[in-house]
């Protein structure tokens, strides 16, 4: 039914949109949305970005500020996740750590794949010793394990959460790497980029407007999911102490503190905790969902 | 069979080459002269020289590279600049309990995950197929460190069964070692179960519908002895692989979770030394670490040879 209606808004539609709706990303994104799993995941997702992009405005106390009523008191109107041994509301320091350790996540992994990309287009589409070269710079990588990576880097470059968006930058680096120079090799020789070669093309129009746009499903999966990965590795690792420090909130940081309380205060870690969680959940139900919108193999019927 | 075994070996090396040189490079790619930022602020030209000299950092890269591999091969990894400690003397401590409790996680992952992938496997969308997607679903969410402080919670502060923190080794007390062990080994394992699960679940479903498995159980066989002698032998292959590319993901488990039950181990000394900027601490561990994990691809690609004869004459 749902079906139908769509078809008859698309044929009023004009030839432009109509393309636009036929496009690439506009099914997969369709596909998202009818999928319940995709829905659920956009739903969490929308929720926790706009806690933690508008935390400033929905929090009603300063994350840093010590000027609750009282330490540890437990979850009410006025403090909704209550608050912690410094008299800090609770809520207020849980949707700023969400707000900082999604924005590293997001900044390190889409500065990974834009690097990781180029690296893997460039290898696929010239190919010879450029292509060797950056391999085995990118199997070097793989050999170490991702948290084990980010370790090392923040041994180089010290504790904080800006070295952590550039460790999560280093170990999206050879992922993506691998998956777009394959992504390349298949599609540079399909007939479409030929027929746009042989009407003269340049180099950067196939590969930008012809080549990237059907690769681009694949690597969206991907992102997610390292997405993912790279919000539970600032978690890890500012879990460790090794993020921001102390008053800064982050998940881990929260987390991490809690510990020492389970006794006092039960809602210190559940709440931080039930965000992360959900964080999880979504960002990994929504790389399942793109997958399936996009690959046409395990579409459900 | 040995001709297999020896080009794994041979293939090996390249790899662990290549990480050594990461990891070496880690000294040199440090921001400004290590020796100056080892030594401290008002440190006098001596002292920095003499930490110079102490890193090995007069010599030509290619040399240090090489010299710094020869003291690693006679076990010198030099000294802790944080407290003056051999190296090899604080990993000799902090080396067993990490390694007490990624053998136990992993056994535990192996001995739970395989058969819940195998009783989803055999039979999809029945009871225990719902149960393992719910448990995959669970450990999705729930990373290994925050299972561990709801299990820390609620059996070890509240109901009080378990140690809240600590560790004993198994060599002086078996059981207190295993009670200090029980909670973070299920924090650790936990997620590798669930992907130990799945895909002996994908790779087990597939198998059971082979000619083979009909002919074993149309000459009569108990579906039990069709299962493990005949499915699962060959459903095990892939998950092999798994197996060993999930030995870095427990490590890096483990390393964690130690925090969260406050045990001793290469966890603790990892934070310290890179809160410490001890240099040469980090990256001792870093190439133990490495090498345990490139040591663990080699072990699978050689299971597979076993179990596979096929794979041997390629």
């Amino acid at each position: 039914m749902r079906a139908s209606r769509v078809d008859e808004i698309t044929s009023a539609l004009s030839w432009r949109e109509r393309k636009v709706r036929e496009s690439l990303l506009f099914a997969t994104l369709d596909g998202i949305i009818r999928n319940p799993q995709g829905f659920i995941a956009l739903v969490g997702l929308l929720l926790l970005i706009v806690g933690g992009v508008g935390a400033p405005l929905i929090a009603q106390h300063d994350p840093i500020a010590q000027e609750a009523a009282g330490r540890f008191l437990s979850p009410s109107w006025d403090h909704p996740f209550g608050t912690d041994e410094l008299r800090r509301d609770l809520f207020a320091r849980t949707l700023y750590g969400l707000r900082a350790s999604f924005a590293v996540s997001m900044i390190g992994v889409v500065v990974g794949t834009v690097v990781g990309v180029t690296l893997g287009f460039l290898a696929g589409y010239v190919g010879g010793l450029v292509e060797t070269g950056a391999m085995r710079l990118v199997d070097a990588l793989l050999a170490f394990p991702g948290l084990l990576a980010a370790l090392g880097i923040l041994t180089i470059l010290g504790p904080g959460v800006e070295n952590i968006g550039i460790a999560i930058a280093f170990f999206t680096i050879p992922a993506f790497a691998r998956l777009s120079r394959a992504q390349m090799i298949s599609e540079k020789n399909k007939e479409y980029v030929l027929a746009s070669r042989a009407v003269g093309a340049s180099p950067q129009r196939m590969v930008f407007r012809h080549i990237a746009i059907n690769a681009f499903p694949p690597l969206l999966t991907q992102m997610a999911l390292l997405i993912a990965v790279a919000v539970l590795i600032t978690a890890a690792l500012s879990f460790l102490g090794l993020g921001d420090q102390p008053p800064t909130p982050s998940l881990g940081g929260l987390l991490n503190a809690s510990r020492q309380y389970l006794r006092e205060a039960w809602w210190y870690s559940v709440f931080p905790g039930a965000v992360f969680a959900l964080l999880l959940f979504s960002l990994n139900l929504l790389s399942d969902a793109i997958n399936e919108a996009s690959n046409p193999y395990i579409r459900r019927k | 069979m040995l001709a297999y075994v020896l080009a794994r070996f041979l293939q090996a090396i390249p790899v662990l080459i290549l990480a050594s040189i990461a990891v070496f490079l880690m000294l040199r790619l440090v921001p400004g002269d290590p020796a100056t930022i080892i030594a401290g602020e008002g440190a006098s030209d001596a002292d920095v020289a003499r930490i110079r000299e102490q890193l090995g950092l007069t010599d030509s890269p290619p040399q240090q590279y090489i010299n710094w591999l020869g003291r690693l091969f006679r076990g010198d990894l030099g000294h802790s600049f944080a407290s003056g400690v051999p190296v090899s003397r604080v990993l000799k401590i902090a080396i067993p309990p990490t390694l007490e409790l990624t053998v136990a996680a992993y056994l535990l992952a192996v001995v739970v995950g395989i058969p819940m992938g195998v009783l989803g496997g055999i039979k999809p969308r029945s009871v225990w197929d719902w149960l393992l997607s719910g448990y995959t679903l669970v450990t999705v969410g729930i990373p290994g460190f925050i299972f561990g402080i709801i299990m820390l919670w609620v059996f070890a502060v509240r109901l009080g069964w378990f140690p809240t923190f600590g560790e004993v080794s198994f060599f002086d007390d078996p059981l207190s070692s295993l009670r200090h062990l029980a909670l973070p080994a299920i924090a650790t394992g936990a997620g590798v179960a669930a992907v130990l699960a799945r895909y002996t679940r994908t790779t087990i479903s597939e198998v059971m519908n082979n000619d083979y498995v009909r002919t074993a159980r149309a000459k009569g066989l108990p579906e039990s002895r069709v299962v493990i002698r005949h499915a699962l032998r060959n459903s095990l292959i892939p998950v092999v692989t798994v197996m060993a590319l999930q030995v870095g993901g427990l490590l890096g488990g483990a390393v964690i979770v130690e925090q969260v039950f406050t045990r001793p181990g290469l966890g603790r000394v990892m934070v310290n030394a890179i809160q410490a900027r001890d240099y040469l601490v980090v990256q001792s561990t870093l190439i133990i670490l490495v090498t345990i994990f490139i040591a663990a691809n080699l072990a699978a690609d050689i299971a597979y040879g076993f179990l596979d004869p096929r794979v041997r004459g390629r």
